[in-house]
């Protein structure tokens, strides 16, 4: 009776294995067949300073084996405009969305009301008092660049810097990373007894700041707090017949000609081929986990001088082999 | 299971137990469950091992397929670099010899040749560079400026070209630096330098020569190769283990990745094993000519076996469903040689509690259990048969027994009576004379019952009333018969001559004693589906030992020698037990001084022809037949 019991048990459990296997590879098989979609958002996708990070971005997506969609951008000048474009990208099947944002005035609530429907990893900005909660955060550590520069200021400094006119240019005050950029060097240049002369403020018009410039005295030294103030700076000081003290922070290929050709004298630059990975990276893993269990991940930044700009441990960071 | 040191045989013995048990256990088990179990067994154990056996030569196959294909690969890609790299020495030659050495740099300027050699090949170059011993540029294609402050001679190109003079040096992949950035572009080169022959105003100058090859062209052709298969890779590098390509050069640059480059740097050409970062991989290394550059080849051995979560899943799959057909299979085939063996088993199986039919042995199947069928089929015919001449005999034994005590009885009655008809007669008392002569000639019709052996019960009370009759003359009436019998009991079977023997030894053990006040009780009664029929006395009676031993066997065989006693009683018990089974025969209560009561316990059985014969021969199953 028990023999008799025993082979339609055995046959039962064979045929429920079975199933269950072919279950779990048929749902596998689907998994793998559907390559996972990510986009990202950046200002001005085309803008040579992004290089290093969408370098990084391909590498990623490659170990990944996801598809990384870079959406074509301009200018963006509200964050409404950036809702668009998201709204656009997650229309087209986004499995996640990389994001740089234009602002972060009301960000948090925005990014809040995205979040519910796909994975969102923020880049660029470390705002995560309000988003860490809700999203990724692969950022370099703003303040840290700003307390750098003014460092950097001090040393290439031909006078004391109480003695020096010291005109900054920064980027939009509508961002956080660039008020902690502000803040870290404001905090550090007065430490070191300097003090602002004048701040400008760009905003993406080459012209405009041109302007802004040449309506300003003529600094000692001249800080720029983004890339886009960077090349601005670079090309104002090359113009000018006084020797101006050029020091930013910035990426391109532009900035880091102008210290190159020692007009600007020291770069500070965020490892944003780190940047680019490492956001793929932890994005692709929480799709294909499907569940989001937002990072905070901080990369670093080196800071460059002319005879340090070929060494061979910054050659791959800064001019990465475009593929 | 521990091993006792001190007593290593305990640990054996333990073993063998336990498979003596097992296989105990597996025996006693049916035979399908034991051929299925060994079948399975065995399938599945040669299905694994030639699933083992057909991996390992599939893991080796692939193995030997995958090196190879590498290995052509890496020929391929060996045989490009190389045609190349032979391209942009003659590049370098042809500059060198065919425009260097004829102008006297004084007096011409080569910028003419230089650029037309450039734009020739301005696909795989960057650019041409002659530089004067002291670092100072000749002339360069195209046409640009030096940066500011440049010495190329701390350059490492430069430095190789001045320290080993007799060759032609390439770097590893950098940015080139020394010439002013047109348009913010940087380029990643390789330097191809050589010490040159300047001549000016016919006095012979050093120089070196600079090719800055566009390391756009290695790695396009690098990516090629390595864009074709997921787990191998390729990479180069110099006889130094520095990097000139790999897929992840700048994760490596970032310490987020490693390789083993420089060990790779000191193999020889061919296949290698090695174990980096706890990773088991096969390595396959070229030397690109004159360079020293190597090409290397990285499989790791993952990429060999069953690697992937789904290719193990597969073969999990696999295994499990050719368990389940191997099962169902066995399961069919075990059916098929079973089957008969369990139907012969099936249709014998009753043998051993009684009679089997032969007919309705299985013949069937294979013939081996057809045969057996047979054979089991003609030894139970033969059983039953030699069953049946026992029950015969043992019926004759007994009928012979019967009769021999029936006549044990006959002479001595016959002769009383008989004497005591003659002293009737003798005393003319005719009439008593007659009426004993009818009693005897009715109680000897009762005996004979032409032959039978079981009659009516009503048959059996005429015989006892005949004997009761003749005895009452006999004793002079010495003792009163008093006759208790249920009119419904008459007509059922009885086994004849009961009741006579226990009335025989009521006269003569029981009443015989008292003088004229001995009472003798007749009763018949049915209970239930049993008839009782008592005779009780008024008698001596007799103690309770007396009337266990009255029905033992051994008392019997102790009477049956000295006569008389209750020998009666024990007969009629046996009679009673033979025909109708354990359960009936004779019972006796007796109390010393007060009498004795002997209860007879048969059946009812209707008195019925077809009963009757069935009694008589024996075959009376214990169901009553209410037939009537």
């Amino acid at each position: 009776m028990k023999n008799r019991r025993l082979f339609p048990a055995l046959v039962l459990i064979l045929v429920a294995t079975i199933m269950a296997v072919t279950g779990f590879m048929l749902w596998e098989s689907g998994n793998t067949a559907n390559l996972r979609q990510i986009h990202v958002i950046i200002e001005n996708s085309n803008d040579n300073r992004w290089v290093q990070f969408i370098e990084g971005m391909k590498q990623a997506a490659e170990d990944q084996e996801v598809i990384l969609t870079i959406v074509p951008t301009g200018h963006m000048e509200t964050l409404s405009e950036e809702e668009a474009i998201i709204e656009r990208a997650i229309a087209n099947g986004s499995d996640g969305l990389i994001i740089q944002l234009c602002s972060s005035i009301d960000a948090a609530s925005m990014l809040e009301k995205l979040n519910s429907r796909t994975n969102i990893e923020l880049v660029d900005e470390n705002a995560y008092e309000v988003m860490s909660n809700v999203v990724g955060v692969v950022s370099p550590d703003h303040k840290a660049i700003g307390e750098t520069i003014a460092n950097e200021a001090a040393l290439f400094a031909e006078k004391p810097l109480e003695k020096c006119t010291i005109g900054v240019i920064r980027g939009s005050s509508a961002l956080s990373s660039m008020e902690q950029r502000m803040d870290g060097f404001t905090e550090a240049l007065e430490s070191l007894g300097g003090k602002t002369t004048w701040v400008l403020e760009q905003n993406g018009d080459a012209k405009d700041i041109k302007e802004k410039l040449a309506a300003n005295e003529t600094p000692d030294i001249l800080v720029a707090l983004d890339n886009a103030g960077l090349e601005a700076a670079g090309e104002y000081a090359s113009s000018q017949e006084k020797d101006i003290t050029v020091i930013g922070t910035g990426t391109s290929t532009k900035s880091i000609y102008y210290l190159d050709c020692g007009i600007v004298q020291s770069l500070v630059v965020p490892e944003d081929y780190m940047m680019g990975y490492q956001s793929v990276s932890d994005l692709a893993d929480y799709i294909h986990r499907n569940r989001f269990l937002p990072l905070v991940r901080t990369i670093a930044h080196r800071t460059i001088h002319k005879d340090t700009l070929f060494a061979e441990e910054n050659q791959e960071i800064l001019f990465p082999v475009q593929r | 299971m521990e091993f006792d040191r001190e007593n290593p045989e305990k640990v054996n013995s333990g073993s063998s137990k336990w498979i003596g048990q097992t296989i105990e256990k597996a025996g006693r088990r049916g035979i399908q469950f034991t051929v299925l179990v060994s079948f399975t067994v065995v399938s599945v154990f040669i299905m694994v091992l030639l699933g083992f056996s057909l991996y390992q030569r599939f893991t080796l196959r692939t193995r030997a397929m995958m090196t190879e294909s590498m290995e052509q690969l890496m020929s391929q890609t060996e045989a490009n670099f190389e045609d190349y790299l032979t391209s942009m020495r003659r590049v370098s030659d042809a500059m060198y010899y065919d425009t260097i050495k004829d102008k006297d740099m004084a007096l011409d300027s080569l910028d003419s040749e230089m650029s037309l050699l450039y734009e020739a090949n301005k696909d795989n170059l960057i650019s041409f560079a002659l530089f004067k011993r002291d670092g100072s540029l000749v002339c360069a294609a195209p046409v640009s400026t030096m940066k500011e402050g440049m010495d190329v001679r701390l350059q490492p190109w430069f430095k190789m070209a001045m320290e080993r003079p007799e060759n032609l040096h390439f770097s590893t992949p950098h940015v080139q630096n020394i010439f002013n950035a047109s348009s913010f572009r940087y380029y990643w080169v390789i330097s191809l330098s050589r010490i040159v022959e300047l001549t000016y105003s016919g006095v012979p100058v050093r120089g070196v020569l600079l090719v800055d090859m566009n390391y756009n062209t290695i790695e396009e052709m690098m990516d090629r190769v390595n864009g074709s298969n997921s787990y191998q890779y390729f990479y180069l590098c110099d006889s130094n283990g520095e990097l000139i390509y790999h897929p992840r050069m700048i994760q490596i640059g970032v310490e987020k990745y490693k390789e083993n480059n420089l060990a790779a740097s000191d193999y020889e050409d061919g296949l290698h094993e090695e174990i980096f970062e706890g990773e088991r991989r096969m390595v396959v290394v070229k030397t690109i000519s004159y360079t020293g550059w190597k090409l290397v080849g990285v499989i790791p051995m993952s990429g060999f076996r069953l690697g992937t979560v789904s290719t193990q899943f597969f073969t999990f799959l696999v295994l499990l469903v050719t368990i389940l057909a191997l099962l169902l299979i066995n399961r069919l085939v075990t059916n098929r040689i079973t089957s008969p063996i369990l139907r012969l088993n099936r249709s014998i199986q009753n043998m051993d509690g009684g009679r089997v039919d032969p007919d309705k042995v299985y013949i069937g199947g294979p013939a081996e259990v057809e045969n057996l069928g047979r054979s089991m089929q003609g030894s139970l015919r033969q059983v039953n048969e030699l069953m049946d001449d026992v029950v015969r005999e043992q019926e004759e034994r007994r009928r012979t027994e019967l009769d021999a005590l029936q006549s044990q009885i006959n002479p001595h009655f016959l002769y009383n009576t008989l004497d005591s008809i003659v002293w009737m007669i003798e005393d003319e008392r005719n009439a008593d004379a007659v009426f004993m002569v009818t009693q005897l000639a009715s109680l000897f019709r009762v005996s004979l019952s032409k032959g039978r052996t079981v009659i009516s019960i009503r048959d059996e009370f005429v015989h006892a009333l005949n004997y009761m009759n003749i005895q009452k003359v006999r004793y002079k009436d010495a003792f009163e018969v008093s006759w208790d019998i249920q009119e419904e009991i008459l007509d059922y079977c009885t086994v004849k001559l009961i009741l006579q023997p226990i009335l025989e030894n009521a006269i003569y053990y029981g009443v015989d004693a008292l003088g004229d006040e001995g009472e003798i009780v007749v009763s018949g009664r049915k209970e239930g589906d049993d008839i009782l029929m008592s005779v009780r006395d008024n008698g001596l009676g007799m103690p309770q030992e007396k009337v266990d031993q009255i029905l033992s066997d051994e008392e019997h065989e102790e009477r049956t020698h000295r006569h008389g006693s209750g020998v009666g009683l024990i007969n009629v018990h046996k009679r009673i037990m033979l025909r109708f089974g354990p359960r009936y025969g004779l019972s006796i209560e007796s109390e010393p001084d007060e009498g004795t009561e002997v209860t007879i316990r048969i059946p009812a059985v209707p008195y019925t022809e077809k009963n009757r014969k069935a009694l008589e021969h024996g075959k009376w199953t214990g169901e009553v037949q209410n037939e009537k």
